[in-house]
């Protein structure tokens, strides 16, 4: 079977994961004060920190009069990848990858709630290994439940592969070593609760037979990082609120 | 006084109940016959005074205490005055006086009635301290000064004003707790200049909110 070997004999991936075994996700929200809602978060050796600025007046040339217009900057550290980047923001990649984060956002943000305003998201990479737009959005995600903006729901992404060995085995969270590899690499970005897919993008080629199984494969994965991310925010919740703040209402 | 419950923690997300059930409050939204929350805060449900049913709301620790509703009465200070708008900051709303927010929320306030307007303002070069004295409905005249300047003077009726609030004891809290108790404007004289008010045109307006919209119009 042509394709690189994602998965050894013993079923070990190139990093000693299972397949179906997500990276450990750490997350942490209220990271700065000056922003209105901020949040950091690691999947694996990927971290990103994310800063959004909640809705205020847009500019003329941006402003929308039936919704929010959302502003995504995704910028990546010059010391993010193995060799030093020269253009942390501007570049063509980061200007694709600022679209993106964009349209999955919008997808969860209850947009028409706020007509001529605008809704600032930052995006820094601070260490890429693999699945950096993932967690972007998950970052972001959780920014923005901590700047109190409205969500129709949790929007999580997630990536994909498949091994081929003895039978087609689909691989969660696609690290840099598997990508670098040549695998294949699907990338959705969804909100679990209702499964509506917000961006579904693809490397390389994948026949079409095996499309479901990978498809499917992300879509879990994205169900198992929204459990993350609610357990994050619930924590996060209890310590902010103290039981007085409640009652003095 | 409206009976409110707090239920459960909420995440963006969360399926409350039927839309049937409750009526949508902020921090929530129906889709397909049911009620969504959409703030990560604690449910809280609380009687409707005009309908029967109750509404469902998510109070999350970013929503300010009070938010002014459109046809509430707002005091205001005017912070920037242009040929199109006047800016305001809102202080008040109705008797509460409103906390500093950090996010700011638009607002069209309107005092095409006659008892909103400006309550309290001083003359241009007047030293501070020194309001003006309405002599009609459309002049303002400084009694230290004798410089009479145009203004949409609010109508108090004087059974209104709450003499209680006429003392020099914390004069920029009172000034705002009499205007606000009154729901129409009432005019003061301050003993000191309050240090957290910058030193541009004191003006006071009470004006009616408007719908709520993205922008400046």
């Amino acid at each position: 079977m042509p394709g690189p070997d994602l998965l050894s004999s013993q079923g070990l991936r190139l990093d000693g994961r299972r397949p179906n075994e997500l990276r450990r996700i750490r997350c942490k929200l209220g990271v700065f004060t000056q922003p209105d809602g901020s949040a950091y978060l690691e999947q694996g050796n990927t971290k990103v920190l994310a800063a959004v600025y909640g809705p205020h007046q847009a500019s003329k040339s941006k402003s929308s009069a039936e919704a929010v217009v959302v502003n995504c900057q995704y910028s990546m550290a010059t010391f993010s990848t193995g060799e030093r980047k020269n253009r942390p923001r501007g570049d063509r990649k980061s200007q694709e990858m600022s679209l993106h984060l964009r349209q999955a956002l919008t997808a969860a943000i209850k947009t028409e709630l706020y007509p001529r305003s605008q809704i600032d998201v930052y995006v820094e990479v601070l260490q890429a290994d693999g699945g950096a737009y993932c967690a972007s959005v998950n970052a972001a995600c959780l920014a923005l439940i901590d700047a109190g903006v409205p969500l129709k729901a949790y929007v999580c992404a997630c990536t994909a592969s498949v091994a081929w060995r003895d039978s087609t085995t689909p691989l969660v969270d696609v690290g840099h070593v598997e990508e670098a590899a040549g695998g294949v690499c699907l990338t959705v970005a969804c909100l679990p609760s209702s499964g509506n897919i917000a961006l579904l993008e693809m490397s390389h080629r994948l026949h079409v037979d095996y499309f479901d199984v990978v498809l499917s494969r992300a879509m879990q994965g994205c169900r198992d990082i929204e459990v993350v991310l609610d357990r994050a925010v619930r924590e996060h919740l209890a310590e902010g609120w103290m039981e007085e703040d409640i009652t003095a209402v | 006084m409206a009976k409110t419950e707090f239920g459960t923690v909420c995440v963006p997300g969360t399926r409350l109940c039927l839309a049937k059930e409750h009526k949508c409050g902020p921090g929530t939204y129906e889709y397909r016959g049911y009620v969504y929350a959409m703030l990560a805060g604690v449910m809280k449900i609380e009687d409707d005074e005009i309908q029967e049913r109750k509404i469902i709301s998510i109070d999350s620790p970013r929503t300010p205490g009070i938010l002014p509703k459109t046809g509430d009465i707002v005091t205001a200070k005017v912070t920037v005055v242009n040929s199109r708008v006047v800016q305001c900051v809102i202080l008040c709303v109705g008797p509460s006086v409103l906390l500093p927010m950090m996010e700011v929320h638009w607002y069209h306030l309107s005092t095409a009635e006659n008892e909103l307007g400006v309550v309290i303002a001083t003359a241009e070069g007047a030293p501070q301290g020194v309001n003006m004295v309405p002599i009609s409905w459309s002049e303002m005249q400084c009694p230290k000064s004798l410089v009479k300047e145009p203004r949409k003077v609010a109508r108090v009726l004087p059974e209104n004003i709450n003499d209680a609030m006429l003392t020099d004891e914390k004069p920029e809290l009172k000034e705002e707790n009499a205007v606000c108790n009154n729901g129409d404007a009432a005019r003061l004289s301050t003993g000191a200049t309050s240090p957290l008010f910058p030193p541009q045109r004191r003006e006071f307006l009470t004006s009616r909110a408007g719908a709520f919209a993205g922008g400046v119009a």
